[in-house]
C-alpha cells in the first residue's frame, strides 16, 4: 500500500503494524529489494514528480551503485553475500556464527525541514530489512505523496510497499505518537532538540533500538593558500552558497559559519567573490516566500552582529535574501538560518579545530594541502565531528551519518552458535 | 546642541496630525536623517547605519532610512548615545516571561520632547482639558522615578490631562489586578459623574477589574468618561474577547458607550509617539512620526490592503537611535491616505503579534545552547 494514510485515531495503526508484520515475515532478497528501489528512483525522474523539491536528488540517491556504496560503508564485503542471500542462516563448518537480522519495524520520526528525510529515513530502514512506520510533517504531504503515488506503479507486487507505511498526523497528538511508539522495534528520530526530546520520551518498548539524529551544528573550513588564489576561490564560493541554500540552512548539515585562515591576501577579497556567489544562487532560487517571523531573524541577527563590534562587517541584500556577516574570533557565531553565513577569521585553522566539541556535526572543507587536510580531519574528529567532507557536498546524504550507521544501525547481529558439531549428528 | 534641533522644533511646533504635504515630507526625512546621524555618536550604532545598503546622505524617502529591530534594545548595557550622567531614567518593556526586556535610556531632552508629543497627540483625541483621572492598576505598577516599565510610562503620559489621580486596583496574591471598589466608590462619590473623567489601564487589566461589573451588568454612570488603554489583545484574543465586545463591555460597564473606549498603540521603544484608534478604527502616524508596514519578503513598503511588519519612526530621541524601530507586530494598510476620521497619513491597523521566529530543524542546537549559556 504505496499511499500517505491520515491517522486520526490511535486503533488506526495496529492493522497498519500487523500488515508490516507480515511484510517483514515475507523474506524479499536485497537484490530485489534494490532492484526496486532504482527502478522507483529512475521512474521519479520521467513521471511528473519532477515539480517535487529535491526529487532529482532522490533519483540520483536511490541508484543501484549509490544505495550499494551505502550498505558497503554499513557492512564493509559482507554485502556481497547479503546481496546474494540476504538473510539465510549461513552453512558454515565452524560451530560459531554470526548473520544480520533486521530489528523489526522501525518508527520513523522526521524533521520538518527536509522534505525528503521521511523517504531517506525509511530506505535506510528498508536496506536492514525491517519493516517501516514513517510519520511525515504535515507540511511535507504534499511533497511525499506524488512520490508515493509513483511508487505504487511500480510495486505492484508490493516488494517495497509491504514494509512501507507512511503516515501523518498533527503534531501535538501525542497519543498518536505514544501509540506510534509503543509498536516499533527501533526508531530513527531526526530533528531539532525540542522535537527530538519528546520523541525520545515517548513509551517505546524496552528492547527498541533508538537511533537520534541532530540537533547538530555545521561549519566551513578554507586554508589560506586555497581562498588566496582567484581562480579556485570562486568555485570554493559558488560550492558554499549551494550548501547554504539548500534546506534553507535548517538542516544539521548545512553551514552556518566558514572559518577562514588569515593568509598574505585581503580577506575582503573572499568576502567579496562570496557575495557574489550568494548573489548569483540568490537569482537561481529566490525565496518566494518569507514569514514576518524569519525576517526579524536575519535583521536580528545583522543588526546584532554589526552593534556587537565596530571591527564587524557585513554584506548583505536589502530584503533578507541573504546575509555574510564578516568578524575575528575562535567562538562559533550563533546559527541565525534563512541564508545567513558568519566568516569567522582565524590565525590558524589547527588552533579553531582543537576548539570544536561534540556539537558539530559536519565540517565542509577545502585545503589546499592533503597531508594537512587529513591531519586537520583527524583532530577535528577527535573533537567529536562526525563528517568531514569537501565543501559543495556537506548535505550528501550517506553513511555513517552522526556518527552512526545508518543501515547496520537498525538491524541485528546474531550470534549463533551449534548445539553440536555435524560430525556428531 | 543637537544638530536635528531646528528641523525637531518646528515639526513639534505642527499640530499633531498637521497636512502631510511636501513640506512636512521634507522636514520629517530631514530629522529623521539628521536624528540617526546623531545617533551614529555611538560607535556600535554607527558601524551598522554604515552598514546600510543605502548611504544615509543618499537616503531620499523615507522607507529608505536604516532602522533597526527593536530587539536590538535588548541588552545590558543599553544602548545609549548620550553618556550615563546625562541618563535620566530608564523604560523597560514589558516583555513576556523569560524575555529579556528592552532598554531605553531617556535623557531630559527626549523626555521634554515625548511629553510634548503625547499630550498633543492625546488631545486630539480627548481635549486639552485636565479631569479627575482614574488609573485601573496598582500604584506600585508607575514604578521608581529613574526606572519604569510600560504600564507606568503610559500612565505618566497620560498625567497632564488628569487631576486627583486615583489608583482604584490593587494586585492579588495571584498577581492578577482586582478592582478595589471601596477606592472606586469613594471616587465615584467626590466627582460628578456628567463632567469629563479620564480612566486609563492596560487592555487585559482593565477587562478582568471590570469582568465582575459586566457580568452583573452594572452601569458606573460616568457618562463624559473616556476610558483609554493599552498594551496588546494577545491576553483577550487568548479569551476570546474581540475588540467590539471590549469596547461595548466595558463602555456599558462605565456608562460612556463604546465610541469613548480608545484602544492606542504605544511602545516603550517609540515612547512619546502613541497610536489611538480614530473613529474609523485605524491609527495614524503623527507630524512627529511616521509609519512604514513593510513586505517581509522584500522588506519595501506594502501595499493597501497588505499586511506587513509596521515599522515606526520618529523625531524625538535624543537619548538612544529610536529614529527608525522595525518592530515586531504586524499591520494591515487600510489606506495610504484620506481616512474618514480627517487625519491625514497613512490608515493602518495593527494585525496581532508577529507569531515567534523559532529555529527549525536539526540544525537548530547553537542558539539554544548559546541562549542557555
Amino acid at each position: 500500500m504505496s499511499k500517505l494514510t491520515l491517522l486520526s485515531d490511535s486503533d488506526e495503526i495496529l492493522p497498519l503494524v500487523r500488515r508490516l508484520r507480515d511484510g517483514i515475515a515475507r523474506e524479499t532478497p536485497l537484490s530485489t529489494l534494490i532492484e526496486k528501489l532504482a527502478s522507483w528512483g529512475a521512474r521519479l525522474l520521467a513521471s511528473r514528480t519532477g515539480n517535487v523539491p529535491g526529487a532529482a536528488y532522490l533519483s540520483m540517491w536511490l541508484r543501484r551503485e549509490n544505495l550499494q556504496r551505502l550498505l558497503e560503508a554499513d557492512f564493509g564485503c559482507a554485502v556481497s553475500g547479503m546481496l546474494g542471500v540476504p538473510s539465510a542462516f549461513p552453512k558454515e563448518p565452524m560451530g560459531n556464527s554470526s548473520f544480520i537480522k533486521p530489528v523489526g519495524i522501525v518508527g520513523h520520526w522526521t524533521a520538518g525541514n527536509v522534505d525528503l528525510q521521511a523517504v531517506l529515513s525509511g530506505v535506510c530502514g528498508l536496506l536492514g530489512g525491517n519493516a517501516n512506520l514513517i510519520r511525515v510533517p504535515s507540511d511535507q504531504r504534499a511533497h511525499i505523496e506524488p512520490l508515493l503515488a509513483c511508487l505504487a506503479e511500480d510495486d505492484s507486487e508490493g516488494a517495497l510497499s509491504s514494509r512501507l507505511a507512511f503516515i501523518s498526523f498533527p503534531s501535538d497528538r501525542v497519543d498518536l505518537h505514544e501509540a506510534m511508539a509503543r509498536h516499533v522495534d527501533g526508531a530513527m528520530i531526526w530533528g531539532g532538540e525540542e522535537a527530538v526530546r519528546a520523541v525520545r520520551a515517548l513509551p517505546f518498548p524496552s528492547w527498541a533500538r533508538i537511533a537520534v539524529f541532530g540537533p547538530r551544528y555545521s561549519l566551513a573550513l578554507m586554508d589560506a593558500l586555497t581562498w588566496s588564489n582567484p581562480a579556485t576561490r570562486k568555485i570554493w564560493c559558488d560550492r558554499l552558497a549551494r550548501d547554504v541554500w539548500l534546506y534553507e540552512q535548517r538542516a544539521c548539515s548545512s553551514p552556518q559559519a566558514i572559518v577562514l585562515e588569515r593568509g598574505n591576501e585581503d580577506p575582503r577579497e573572499f568576502v567579496r567573490d562570496l557575495a557574489d556567489s550568494f548573489r548569483a544562487q540568490n537569482k537561481r532560487v529566490p525565496r518566494r516566500l518569507m514569514e514576518p517571523a524569519d525576517a526579524l531573524t536575519v535583521l536580528k541577527a545583522r543588526a546584532d552582529w554589526l552593534l556587537q563590534a565596530q571591527d564587524h562587517t557585513a554584506q548583505m541584500s536589502f530584503a533578507p535574501d541573504w546575509t555574510i556577516l564578516v568578524g575575528e574570533g575562535s567562538a562559533l557565531p550563533q546559527a541565525a538560518q534563512h541564508r545567513t553565513l558568519v566568516v569567522t577569521i582565524v590565525d590558524r585553522l589547527e588552533e579553531f579545530v582543537a576548539s570544536l566539541d561534540g556539537v558539530t556535526q559536519t565540517m565542509g572543507v577545502a585545503v589546499a594541502d592533503a597531508e594537512r587536510e587529513a591531519a586537520l580531519a583527524e583532530q577535528a574528529a577527535l573533537r567529536g565531528v562526525d563528517r568531514i567532507v569537501p565543501i559543495g557536498q556537506m548535505h550528501f546524504f550517506n553513511s555513517p551519518w552522526d556518527g552512526q550507521m545508518l543501515v547496520k544501525g537498525m538491524t541485528r547481529t546474531i550470534s549463533y552458535a551449534r548445539s553440536r558439531h555435524q560430525q556428531e549428528a | 546642541m543637537n544638530v536635528c534641533q531646528n528641523s525637531v522644533s518646528k515639526l513639534l511646533e505642527c499640530a499633531p496630525f498637521a497636512p502631510r504635504d511636501f513640506s512636512h515630507a521634507e522636514l520629517l526625512l530631514r530629522a529623521l536623517r539628521e536624528g540617526i546621524g546623531h545617533a551614529a555618536k555611538n560607535p556600535r550604532y554607527a558601524n551598522y547605519i554604515r552598514h546600510w545598503p543605502i548611504p544615509l546622505a543618499e537616503v531620499r524617502r523615507i522607507a529608505d532610512l536604516p532602522f533597526l529591530p527593536v530587539a536590538a534594545f535588548k541588552t545590558d548595557p543599553p544602548l545609549a548615545i548620550v553618556p550615563q550622567e546625562n541618563w535620566s531614567r530608564v523604560l523597560r518593556s514589558s516583555g513576556t516571561s523569560g524575555q529579556i526586556p528592552s532598554q531605553i535610556v531617556i535623557d531630559k531632552l527626549t523626555s521634554l520632547r515625548m511629553t510634548r508629543s503625547a499630550a498633543a497627540i492625546f488631545a486630539d483625541f480627548i481635549g486639552v482639558s485636565r479631569r479627575p483621572m482614574l488609573v485601573i492598576d496598582d500604584p506600585k505598577a508607575v514604578g521608581a522615578a529613574s526606572e519604569f516599565n510600560a504600564r507606568g510610562a503610559a500612565i505618566r503620559g497620560l498625567l497632564p490631562f488628569g487631576h486627583s489621580v486615583t489608583y482604584c486596583g490593587r494586585q492579588a496574591g495571584s498577581g492578577a489586578i482586582e478592582l478595589d471598589l471601596e477606592i472606586l466608590n469613594d471616587f465615584l462619590r467626590k466627582h460628578d459623574p456628567t463632567q469629563p473623567i479620564l480612566i486609563y489601564g492596560f487592555t487585559y487589566i482593565i477587562w478582568m477589574a471590570l469582568e465582575r461589573l459586566i457580568e452583573e451588568g452594572r452601569d458606573l454612570g460616568l457618562r463624559q468618561a473616556h476610558v483609554l488603554h493599552s498594551g496588546g489583545w494577545k491576553t483577550l484574543i487568548d479569551r476570546a474577547v474581540s475588540k467590539r465586545l471590549f469596547n461595548q463591555s466595558v463602555g456599558t460597564a462605565i456608562g460612556c458607550g463604546a465610541d469613548r473606549v480608545v484602544d492606542f498603540y504605544g511602545m516603550v521603544e517609540n515612547v512619546g509617539i502613541v497610536y489611538p484608534d480614530c473613529v474609523e478604527g485605524n491609527k495614524h502616524p503623527p507630524t512627529y512620526g511616521e509609519v512604514v508596514i513593510r513586505n517581509p519578503l522584500t522588506l519595501e513598503p506594502a501595499a493597501v490592503g497588505e499586511t506587513g511588519i509596521v515599522q515606526v519612526c520618529s523625531i524625538l530621541p535624543t537619548s538612544f537611535p529610536g529614529h527608525a524601530l522595525l518592530t515586531e507586530d504586524l499591520g494591515e494598510v487600510m489606506q495610504a491616505d484620506h481616512c474618514g476620521c480627517g487625519r491625514p497619513g497613512v490608515a493602518f491597523r495593527f494585525k496581532g503579534r508577529s507569531p515567534k521566529a523559532e529555529l527549525r530543524g536539526c540544525g537548530d542546537v547553537l542558539a539554544r545552547r548559546t541562549a542557555s549559556s
